[in-house]
């Protein structure tokens, strides 16, 4: 299910635009493997630059209604979701998987986002 | 590391074990090692229970199914929504040779749709919502009536809150939906708005662990600042800092209260970006709060953070702060197997910091269930190694002593009736 075109972010985040095509995948399943194929050296640029951008993002998504969002509204909409278990990796485990862990959940069925 | 006195858990006097009615015997868990202990509850507690399948907003429109796989009793049933709006279920299986009827690829899967007919891959005969036959292939072939008076097996179901149970016992349920509840339950959610929590979310994970395991490990709440260290920011101490609130026990169904963190208590900075924390989403939601049932907060806990409700023998309904609530079901597969189900159910978003807290939360509580669940394969592994034959509980795990009390009770009660080899509790 990852998606692999490149997302094209609204201007305003131009900044981020480098990370959109690894991040910005559009289920919660495909973000979550994202961060398994990384280490926590390879996710720090994403998670620093997107982090000073989150308040801003929220501000810019929460003024439009989800039927108008753009494509590229969607994009930076699901890369702020995949920065979520990026941070958590790196604030909380200091590693990629989850310490004392091998399982893996499978996420069968997630609501559409924006909608 | 935080030591946070929030969590001021006020146990009674005489300690919740004593005042449930409990004695603080060491408990024997042979029930979640033997084989054959696991035989005997296939039909012993298994069998005469309701068990939840899924919720019927999930079918909202005629011809929209789910499939269901109760491997414990062998079943696999079909819900679906036939043209007069009416909820069905029948045994998943075709009546001509006894195939599964609906699966697509591989046959022990889980499948969900929407369709006219349903369509067996063996012979073509079709079946339509209420499961009649509506079309017969090689139709001058058959002898008599056979063909056409083929039918889908119905199976008994009730719908309680949206929720389907269904009850596999073949001479037919032994007791009805409200009995089995009790009426504390069957009319405690009456005014909870679960239809206005309509995001849901499904996961699955397996585990080499007996399905009680999972159950134990959800009936206590004082393991979090050890199993989840890091995640809540917290170290074990002396005194007790992440007990229930609150525990009762209604027939075979149990229940525990726990209290919530400040709403501006934030361990991360990602969970303060996202406004969110393991215990959810921050919004409020006050629609779906206000209607809070007193069966979910029974003490009128002003810090009231979740309570979760414990429904004989697997199925679990959890309510949390601010408004929304999550079911797990812990699926027998053998002795030392189960597969969890975890459906999460929150309120649409109003926006995308609502989205962004919700999705946020949602990881954090994906990433906390993995950390239980190495714990749970863990104690499977010492378990069998039977290292010792008895273990001593907690006062806050007076819900795992009522627990596997009932189960040894039930089992032996159905062994009294069933002459066969078995192992007791004493």
């Amino acid at each position: 299910m990852s998606s692999t075109q490149v997302n094209q972010l609204p201007a305003e985040f131009s900044e981020l635009e480098q990370f959109a095509t690894q991040w910005a995948n559009t289920t919660m399943e495909a973000q979550y493997q994202a961060r398994l194929r990384c280490s926590i050296a390879d996710m720090q640029p994403f998670y620093e630059a997107t982090k000073r951008r989150i308040d801003d993002i929220k501000a810019y998504l929460d003024g439009k209604s989800f039927d108008d969002y753009t494509e590229a509204d969607h994009a930076l909409g699901h890369l702020a979701i995949a920065w979520v278990p990026v941070a958590e990796a790196i604030e909380v485990f200091k590693q990629t998987r989850v310490p004392d862990s091998k399982g893996y959940w499978e996420l069968v069925q997630e609501p559409a986002s924006f909608q | 590391m935080v030591e946070t006195t929030y969590f001021d858990n006020s146990a009674p006097g005489e300690g919740w074990t004593r005042r449930l009615g409990y004695d603080s015997e060491l408990l024997n868990y042979e029930d979640m090692i033997s084989p054959e202990f696991f035989e005997l509850e296939r039909e012993a507690i298994f069998r005469p229970a309701w068990h939840y399948i899924g919720r019927a907003d999930t079918i909202p429109r005629p011809g929209m199914y789910f499939t269901k796989e109760l491997e414990v009793l062998r079943a696999s049933v079909l819900a679906t929504r036939s043209d007069d709006g009416q909820v069905q279920v029948f045994h998943n299986v075709c009546p001509h040779r006894g195939n599964k009827l609906v699966w697509d690829t591989d046959a022990s899967q889980e499948v969900q749709g929407r369709c006219k007919t349903f369509y067996c891959k063996f012979h073509g005969i079709q079946f339509d919502t209420t499961g009649k036959v509506a079309l017969l292939t090689e139709k001058n072939a058959w002898i008599g009536s056979q063909g056409e008076d083929l039918k889908l097996a119905a199976v008994p179901f009730e719908v309680w809150n949206g929720f389907i149970f269904v009850n596999l016992d073949p001479q037919g349920p032994r007791e009805t939906l409200r009995e089995f509840l009790g009426d504390k339950y069957y009319h405690g959610f009456d005014d909870y708005p679960f239809e206005l929590c309509s995001e849901r979310y499904f996961v699955r994970m397996n585990a080499r662990a007996n399905w009680k395991t999972m159950i134990d490990g959800f009936s206590e709440t004082y393991h979090a600042p050890t199993t989840h260290a890091k995640t809540f920011n917290t170290a074990p101490t002396e005194h007790m800092v992440y007990g229930a609130e609150h525990f009762g026990v209604e027939g075979k169904h149990r229940h525990m209260v726990f209290a919530g963190v400040p709403e501006d208590f934030f361990n991360f900075d990602y969970e303060r970006l996202t406004n969110a924390y393991g215990t959810g989403p921050r919004h409020e939601f006050p629609e779906v709060l206000k209607t809070l049932p007193e069966v979910s907060n029974p003490t009128g806990l002003e810090a009231w953070g979740n309570s979760s409700h414990k429904i004989w023998p697997n199925f679990f309904i959890q309510h949390y702060h601010p408004g929304w609530y999550l079911t797990y079901r812990m699926c027998p597969l053998s002795y030392n197997e189960m597969r969890f189900e975890v459906e999460i159910f929150m309120p649409k978003p109003r926006n995308f910091s609502d989205t962004l807290s919700q999705k946020a939360s949602i990881f954090m509580v994906l990433e906390a269930a993995l950390q239980d669940f190495s714990l749970l394969e863990a104690t499977q592994l010492g378990l069998e190694t039977r290292a010792f034959q008895r273990y001593p509980l907690t006062d806050q795990e007076v819900l795992i002593r009522a627990f596997h009390q009932e189960v040894y009770k039930t089992v032996d009660a159905y062994r009294k009736c069933n002459e066969s080899d078995v192992i007791t509790s004493s």
